[in-house]
């Protein structure tokens, strides 16, 4: 997560960081040195991330020195994740677990998502009508959600927000980092053992019940615990702060409730929250959109800027919830593409559909350009959104 | 295997999934789409866009449709590992329980 990369400042809060947007205007395809000396290769156009993010020979393993997401941690008994595994071990972990959040299994939470929903939102109508939505709703939507669904104990809420929030802290030091992830998984680890006594009906358990070796759980629940609710909740705010300030957009989904879903795909591509892009590590020669990169060689793809590509994506800095931008990179490409992508995607819609049917005159409480974007760190986002109604 | 397209395609062949296989492997055939099995790398992508929900995850397939997981797969028996859908192009044929069923009405 931690990838040192090329400044993230940014000058407009719908644009990608300042330095993307130039090099995409300068070369689709750059060689790029770090303050910190180390060099790679930056691909800022859609069918170039695409194209690396699909083949097998960019490798997603962090344990070599030479990929850009390689931390010192990781030495030889370094145990990867599922994010940072190749193929073979990969396409194993991995088929383990898709089969949770297939449209048709997660079609099964709607309700239960909806009532967390409506819950979040009775609370904040029975309290002042001011708040903060990033602790009101963002956060303990999706919280609850990927809680429920992992089998953690919502209980614990507090626990895992504060300390996934450190793991993705712009300016967090790797030690600070590190003491968080093992803060997680020392927790985790105990969930897991305490399911092998008495496993219920949550996908940790069914880990367990089909064999998945105890650390392989514990490192797949990390991830998913920590995946499954701080980019949501980034999206929901970005999502509902954009909507309060172009009102426009708002008028256009009160009157076109159907357009939700397609708001909430042109929101996805529009923020591609995953600032730092997907880094890779070549261990073939390949070549990609002309340029021959060489095995050994580092490469980031940049999908904030892919998804703002104009030969993708016509007038690419509007926000069209009619365009069709299902072909966004937002939840990447390929083998790694987000497992929860579809999880989100409902996230998304029920919050949005049912904020503004409920809270019809729902406003921002500060100036836009106050709010405090998370700018510098890996995920894009707001770290407080204050409303009123 | 993981994702395989069931009879709900038949007829209609939207397509959409081809736009976003990361592994370019679901293929055109003459009246329904079929995922190569050894090519699908379960990363999901074309179930959520199907416009008739037509591709299901191996492991949830039911009856009628469990058989699809075999037809997939029969489809690509008598080839010569193919290189990728988009360069192929539509190849004219079916599996024999696809080629026999009536035609689906508009």
């Amino acid at each position: 997560m931690a990838t040192p990369t090329i400044s993230l400042d940014r000058t407009d809060p719908y644009r990608p960081p300042t330095e993307h947007v130039r090099l995409q205007e300068d070369a689709p395809i750059s060689w790029v040195q770090l303050a910190d000396g180390r060099q790679m290769w930056v691909l800022t156009q859609h069918e170039d991330v695409r194209a690396m993010l699909a083949d097998r020979r960019f490798s997603s393993d962090r344990r070599d020195p030479r990929h850009p997401s390689h931390q010192p941690y990781m030495g030889p008994d370094h145990r990867p994740g599922l994010i940072e595994m190749d193929a073979p071990d990969h396409t194993r972990v991995r088929r383990s677990v898709v089969g949770e959040f297939t449209v048709q299994k997660l079609a099964a939470w709607r309700p239960r998502i909806q009532e967390i929903v409506d819950a979040s939102i009775d609370d904040m109508l029975a309290g002042p009508a001011e708040t903060d939505l990033v602790q009101a709703l963002s956060l303990p939507v999706p919280s609850a959600v990927i809680a429920e669904l992992l089998g953690v104990p919502y209980a614990d809420h507090d626990f895992f927000q504060d300390n996934s929030a450190e793991f993705v802290r712009a300016g967090a030091t790797a030690e600070e980092r590190g003491a968080a992830v093992g803060r997680l998984k020392a927790y985790i680890a105990e969930l897991v053992q305490e399911k092998t006594k008495s496993p219920g009906e949550d996908l940790l358990s069914r880990q367990i019940l089909a064999g998945t070796d105890p650390e392989e759980v514990v490192s797949l629940g990390f991830l998913l615990l920590i995946a499954g609710h701080e980019t949501t909740a980034n999206m929901i705010s970005l999502s509902v702060a954009t909507l309060l300030d172009r009102r426009e957009h708002l008028a256009e989904l009160r009157d076109n409730p159907e357009r939700t879903v397609g708001a909430v795909e042109e929101l996805l591509r529009y923020f591609t929250i995953a600032e730092i892009g997907a880094a890779r590590l070549a261990i073939e020669d390949v070549e990609i959109g002309g340029v021959q990169i060489r095995a050994g060689e580092a490469v980031l793809g940049l999908t904030n800027t892919a998804n703002r590509d104009p030969l993708v994506f016509p007038e690419p800095d509007e926000l069209d919830f009619t365009r069709m931008a299902r072909n966004h990179l937002a939840f990447g490409f390929g083998p790694h593409q987000c497992l929860g992508q579809n999880l989100a995607r409902l996230e998304l819609e029920i919050v949005l559909a049912t904020l503004l049917r409920r809270i019809p005159t729902l406003r921002l409480a500060v100036p836009f350009t106050e709010i405090p974007f998370k700018e510098k760190g890996p995920n894009y986002g707001v770290y407080e959104l204050k409303v009123a109604w | 295997m993981t994702f395989v397209v069931t009879q709900a395609c038949v007829d209609v062949q939207d397509k959409s999934c081809t736009q976003v296989c990361p592994a370019d492997c679901i293929y055109e055939g003459g009246r329904m789409m079929y995922i190569n099995p050894d090519q699908c790398i379960d990363c999901g992508a074309c179930e959520e866009v199907c416009p008739m929900s037509a591709i299901r995850f191996d492991a949830d397939l039911t009856d009628p449709d469990l058989q699809f997981a075999d037809f997939n797969a029969d489809f690509f028996a008598d080839m010569e590992a193919p290189k990728g859908a988009r360069k192929l192009g539509k190849i004219d044929r079916d599996v024999p329980f696809v080629a026999a069923l009536p035609r689906q009405a508009d």
